[in-house]
């Protein structure tokens, strides 16, 4: 879902490699950032904390949800770009500066 | 078309990395599903909205309403207007709270989890399926499945436990499922009695026959009866010596001609955990305050996470009954209801014993059997492996019992010897659930007798009181008639005297009832005297537990509830008190300046030692330090003393040690008379490897000086750092072994030989103590929680009471409508 979301967005939108790479990563992210860590402070916090300890994190939250949310924001950065490069490799002279 | 190459390069690039994020890479969970807060773990959090005080719940196949409430350990008091309502209630609560648990411990029984972790559970898969505990599951499931009483239970039970299964979307599954990437199956009744197996095979799949045969033929059977006597010399048995006999007993098998087996050399890998125990007592009326019975138990296993045992009331038209059960396991195993109480401790019973074979050829297709070639059975067991295709296994079976192993590979569990058939008391199909279901409906000793007629195995020790005054016991389940001795080592297939001749009647197992002493109890120790007709075993839990709940019980008057949460967690050692006075003496002697050994230096950390011990009132207490050193000093002591003569280290062949009971024995009698430098002492004292000519002296100064010098390297010089629970260091592990998901290092009191009998990995699994009374009134605690859940603090809210020794009182409800302080939601189940 995630994927074909960031791509065809990046297509549409058409940003440079830079700043599409940013905004799958910062959007990407957030889409998994917020949801986790409101769900750390609303009934999952005990289990993020043993679930850092097994992967293993030192058993911080936070740095869970760092991570879970990285794990997002690489796969959208990198659908984004791929978005972007092969939307300028279709029409390459259409290419407003413009970000997402 | 250059100009496509990044983007293609970088799409191929991200797919690739979604494709492995969200896959399972060898032990690798899929990384981004377990961490997606969508569906991932996330999800299993748990949250007061989560548990609503008041909701109704539409399942299909109910009969009727059903109410449940749930009390501040939600602990479900479950109202049912019928018995499949009311079992069907259990199931689906359940597996709302230990879904994964039950059926992980099923895939274990079965054989099954290589379909879950991939080919590394391979040879503990076959292993299982060798063993033929699938194969006694389907026996029992066939002879519950007979009576409609069990079926209906076994299947309303799976119907609420499959309600529940068919509610869950994949992002609902508990987490383990998550982590381990697969789903739950459909629950049926075989996986009841799949659980029975694992527990039979915890219980009673321990089996030194093979290692006795080795002693019998390296010693001969002078040395070997000495050493590993039928009978020790320090006992206190479960039906007290003496109790008459109330019935004529059956002729017993004639012994056939000494048998030899052949030598082998198999190192045990895995097998039951001979530590695991568990104790049970009651007392008359006479002996309490309130003038009617109290009955305590706490059975000994391994302390996991999820626990081990789920807390339910079970009220419907004919009981009322509340206690604890296995997960996956319907009724109640251990309880109480209005009139009787009960609770149940492992017999040592010798139940499982090896056959020697004679194939008639290396086709291995007819063994030799009573004077002829009898067809070998094959069964050929698929063992589905993640990842892999199938695998067959062809499993021989001959009329004792499967052959675990039958070619010289190697074998999972080498303490099974190769080319033997099996034979063992769980393969035999019988139904216990109906023997729970009648306890727990149960009101007077009659109906106690009863309910045990059809208990096979795991054979245990069912105490019993009620409130008619009534208090027994009875190491109750099937024990083949045997002559004496049968089984104690190999036994010879191709004679069919050697088989088993028929089973003791279930009306003259051990028993007592009402005995004059006013209590009964057991802790896994010899079910009966030698004066008991029939022989059953011959190796059992050392005495130490047992007689210390006698001593006990023999003193109390007036007891109360509490008095029994005391002696649950009496710490008193009886193996310290009885040997280490004697190790002390024997090290200082009564001359320390005789020559033949030197005195311990002034001032060296092996004198403070002994110091200490000195000042020890044999109580393993958190911080008793003197409890640290006098189990490490006595346990390399008992090494020094039997490994020259029974490793596999020194001899070449696979034996055991003389039980603990044969070694203080022995080590008693050495007079230790320094005038002959302790030279007279037994044979076994001297170390053959040695051209010196050891005495009792230099093991006691050796293992001393090592267990100072370990300790010392361990946790520094002598100080509270070697406090016992520092050394015993209590874990409760995740069942999937999970960091993070346990408790390590709990500071606890208890050793293996105390009553308390908290160990490094095992303890009491269950304290439950019950008065018996118009108005019955019973306490309870377990190392855990009611949730498997690890995001609920459900999960292990009762621990730190377990640890300290506390009971909670149980909420035991009248009716579903009944207030009480500690209730705190009430739901209604209904089509």
């Amino acid at each position: 879902m995630l994927v074909p979301v960031c791509l065809l967005l990046a297509a549409w939108r058409n940003p440079s490699g830079g700043r599409a790479f940013v905004a799958g990563l910062l959007g990407a992210g957030f889409s998994w950032w917020l949801p986790a860590a409101w769900l750390a402070s609303h009934g999952a916090g005990l289990l993020a904390t043993r679930v850092a300890m097994l992967l293993p994190l030192g058993g911080s939250t936070p740095l869970l949800v760092l991570v879970s949310g990285l794990l997002a924001g690489i796969v959208g950065g990198l659908a984004c770009l791929s978005g972007t490069w092969l939307r300028r490799a279709v029409a390459p002279k259409a290419a407003p500066q413009s970000s997402l | 078309m250059l100009r496509f190459l990044p983007g293609t390069l970088v799409l191929l690039v991200t797919l690739t990395l979604t494709w492995v994020l969200n896959t399972k890479q060898g032990d690798v969970p899929p990384v981004a599903r377990l961490l997606s807060p969508y569906r991932g773990f996330w999800q299993n959090g748990e949250t007061p909205a989560d548990f609503p005080e008041q909701q109704t719940l539409h399942l299909a196949g109910l009969h009727q309403p059903v109410r449940v409430r749930f009390d501040d350990r939600r602990v479900p008091h479950i109202f049912a207007q019928n018995d499949h309502d009311l079992y069907y209630a259990q199931g689906y609560l359940t597996a709302r709270d230990r879904l994964w648990q039950m059926e992980f411990m099923t895939r274990v029984a079965a054989g099954r989890i290589s379909e879950v972790v991939g080919p590394r559970a391979l040879e503990y898969d076959r292993f299982q399926r060798r063993m033929g505990l699938p194969y006694g599951a389907e026996n029992s499931l066939r002879a519950m499945l007979k009576n409609d009483t069990t079926r209906l239970v076994l299947e309303s039970y799976s119907a609420g436990v499959n309600v529940y299964i068919s509610s869950l979307s994949p992002r609902e599954y508990p987490f383990e499922y998550k982590l381990l990437d697969y789903e739950p199956e459909p629950w049926q009744p075989l996986k009841c009695a799949l659980l029975l197996k694992l527990m039979a095979w915890d219980l009673s799949g321990r089996s030194d026959d093979l290692r006795l045969s080795n002693i019998l033929s390296k010693y001969g059977p002078k040395v070997t009866q000495d050493l590993f006597p039928d009978y020790p010399f320090r006992e206190d048995p479960i039906i007290p010596v003496g109790t008459p006999l109330d019935f004529k007993p059956l002729p017993v098998p004639a012994t056939p001609p000494s048998f030899t087996a052949a030598l082998s050399d198999k190192v045990p890998e895995r097998e039951p955990d001979a530590e695991l125990g568990s104790n049970n007592f009651a007392v008359a009326g006479s002996r309490s305050a309130s003038g009617l019975p109290l009955l305590a138990n706490d059975p000994h296993l391994q302390l996991n996470l999820p626990s081990i045992w789920y807390q339910v009331q079970l009220h419907a038209p004919g009981q009322n009954v509340y206690g604890v059960t296995i997960p996956g396991a319907p009724a109640v195993i251990i309880g109480f209801n209005e009139d009787v109480a009960w609770g149940v401790t492992n017999v040592g019973g010798d139940v499982l014993d090896w056959y020697q074979l004679k194939f008639r050829d290396n086709t291995k297709r007819e063994y030799r059997h009573d004077g002829r070639w009898k067809p070998v059975r094959r069964v050929v067991e698929r063992i589905v492996v993640r990842g892999l295709p199938d695998r067959l296994d062809t499993v021989l079976y001959t009329h004792h019992g499967p052959v675990v192993y039958d070619h010289d590979e190697k074998p999972f569990n080498p303490q099974t010897p190769t080319r033997h058939a099996m034979r063992w008391t769980a393969h035999e199909g019988a139904d216990e659930v109906l023997a729970f279901v009648k306890l727990n409906h149960a009101r007077t000793y009659q109906d106690y007798d009863r309910a045990l007629r059809t208990y096979a195995s795991p054979a245990q020790n069912f105490i019993f009181a009620s409130n008619q005054n009534d208090i027994a016991i009875r190491p109750n389940g099937h024990y083949p008639l045997k002559w004496p001795e049968q089984g104690k080592f190999i036994l010879d297939g191709t004679d069919a005297r050697a088989d088993w001749q028929g089973w003791i009647p279930m009306t003259q197992t051990p028993r007592v009832q009402n005995p004059a002493r006013g209590f009964v109890s057991s802790a896994n120790q010899h079910s009966a005297g030698p004066d008991y007709p029939y022989y059953i075993g011959w190796d059992y839990a050392p005495w130490d537990r047992g007689h210390r709940i006698n001593q006990q019980l023999a003193k109390m008057r007036r007891a109360t509830a509490d008095t029994l949460r005391e002696l649950q967690n009496d710490n008193l050692g009886i193996n310290a008190q009885t040997m280490l006075p004697w190790m002390l003496m024997r090290m200082e002697g009564n001359k320390l300046t005789d020559d033949c050994y030197g005195m311990m230096v002034p001032s060296s950390p092996e004198l403070s030692a002994t110091r200490v011990l000195q000042k020890w009132d044999y109580h393993y207490t958190t911080d008793a330090v003197a409890a640290t050193i006098f189990e490490l000093w006595y346990q390399e002591l008992v090494e020094r003393l039997w490994k020259d003569d029974f490793s596999k280290q020194a001899t070449g062949i696979e034996m055991r040690y003389p039980s603990q009971d044969r070694t203080n024995r022995l080590l008693l009698a050495q007079s230790g008379n320094p005038a002959t430098c302790f030279q007279e002492g037994s044979p076994w004292i001297d170390d053959r490897r040695t051209p010196k000519k050891e005495n009792v002296h230099d093991l006691l100064t050796a293992s001393l000086h090592f267990a100072v010098d370990s300790l010392t390297r361990k946790f520094g010089p002598l100080g509270p750092k070697w406090g016992w629970a520092n050394q015993k260091s209590t874990d409760i592990n995740h069942l999937a072994q999970l960091p993070g998901f346990g408790h390590q290092d709990i500071i606890c009191a208890g050793s293996r030989g105390t009553v308390n009998a908290t160990t490094s990995r095992n303890g009491p699994s269950w304290r439950m103590v019950v008065a018996l009374g118009p108005q019955v009134k019973a306490y309870g605690i377990f190392p855990g929680g009611q949730s498997g859940n690890p995001a609920s603090r459900y999960y292990d809210d009762m621990l730190e009471s377990w640890r300290v020794g506390r009971l909670d009182e149980l909420v035991f409800l009248r009716a579903a409508d009944e207030n009480h302080p500690r209730l705190q939601a009430a739901w209604r189940l209904e089509q």
